[in-house]
């Protein structure tokens, strides 16, 4: 992508123009335009936070049981999101769209069955590059391999790569 | 001092440790260091039997491959590592993972990530070390984002990060621009501490908390 193009972008023209009420709202970038309604964007802490070198938890674990599970994808927030709804319903889940309160009450897709709920957030690493990050709530210290396998076989075709 | 001799075998190679006072110094309780003690008598066996952790049995612990090379986990290492000895002793493991510890002050865990960040020490993260932060993780994750875009991301985090304008970010700007973004800190807390005596039980008869009167 070239420098012009990006210049163009919405949220890269609003960060060049610093909105007062935003200087002291303590609120990152907050979208309206409906289209990137999931997106919330990264800066470059959230980015560095993913690798794997900063998660000391591998100490403490004995077998690999995850509570998250990170992807990147190429497709768009609103393909990902039906794909995750659709392939949880199939697999016994509810499907949720639910507000995430501690992050500007951003959308988040939630699969629901019993006790256990799984969360996907949709994060905007860089333009056409994004993030889902997806976390078991509820569900004891997280699901195996066998389990995390059994639910995203289902949309596989949408992941660039996995991220832990 | 502790009375090594009269403990279990796998307290043979490991030097002594005052679980009293590591647990004065940190978020944890005499017990929970004790079961720390046992995990850290895993940890410092698993390539040679030392009685610390050096710097391949830390990447095996981490990453189950002790060849692995990662940025991130030196940094971590080297901070760890606070008498710069090149291995981890037991107490220098303690103290680093009470910061980690979900009820440690924000304040040691704010300061324990910009140290994390402050990749040549200067006491101020410079946007060239931003950067590397950058190509390191995506490398690591064999993501590829142009170099264009990779500037323009440093540059707006950076400017909203650098309030005082001055090319570099300091602790205090630091502590501004996490309070603005407290899911910076995610990585500082451990849930898993809060189970360790759970998870790594060390038997009443290891307690050395009992002993009153070391044998000699």
């Amino acid at each position: 992508m070239s420098i012009e193009t990006l210049m163009g972008l919405s949220w890269f023209q609003k960060s060049l123009r610093p909105d007062p009420l935003e200087l002291f709202s303590g609120e990152s970038e907050t979208f309206t335009e409906d289209h990137i309604k999931y997106k919330t964007q990264m800066n470059v802490f959230d980015i560095i936070s993913m690798s794997s070198g900063l998660n000391l938890s591998g100490i403490f674990e004995e077998k690999i049981v995850r509570k998250e599970r990170r992807f990147t994808s190429t497709e768009t927030a609103e393909e990902i999101e039906k794909r995750v709804a659709e392939v949880g319903e199939r697999l016994g889940y509810r499907s949720k769209k639910m507000k995430d309160k501690e992050n500007w009450n951003r959308d988040v897709v939630g699969l629901v069955k019993g006790r256990v709920m799984v969360l996907a957030k949709v994060l905007e690493v860089a333009v056409e590059l994004l993030l889902v990050e997806m976390t078991v709530v509820g569900g004891g210290d997280g699901f195996s391999d066998v389990e995390w396998e059994e639910l995203t076989v289902g949309f596989q075709d949408l992941v660039v790569s996995w991220h832990c | 001092m502790g009375c090594i001799g009269s403990t279990p075998k796998n307290f043979r190679r490991t030097p002594s440790f005052d679980p009293v006072a590591l647990a004065a110094e940190t978020p944890f309780t005499v017990n929970e260091v004790e079961a720390l003690h046992e995990l850290f008598g895993k940890l410092s066996s698993s390539m040679n039997d030392d009685g610390l952790i050096g710097k391949d049995e830390f990447h095996l612990a981490l990453f189950r491959d002790q060849n692995k090379r990662n940025l991130f986990a030196d940094r971590i290492f080297d901070l760890f590592d606070t008498n710069r000895s090149g291995h981890i002793d037991f107490s220098e493991f303690v103290r680093s993972l009470g910061v980690f510890h979900p009820k440690a002050p924000q304040a040691d865990k704010i300061l324990y990530a910009f140290r994390l960040y402050d990749l040549r020490r200067t006491g101020f993260i410079e946007r060239e070390e931003l950067k590397e932060m950058v190509m390191a993780l995506l490398n690591e994750s064999d993501l590829y984002i142009s170099d264009d875009m990779i500037e323009a991301i440093v540059d707006k985090t950076f400017t909203e990060a650098d309030s005082k304008g001055d090319g570099r970010i300091d602790h205090e700007e630091w502590k501004e621009y996490v309070d603005k973004n407290p899911s910076l800190l995610k990585n500082m807390t451990l849930p898993h501490l809060l189970d360790i005596t759970l998870s790594f039980p060390s038997f009443v008869m290891n307690s050395q908390v009992e002993e009153t009167h070391p044998t000699e």
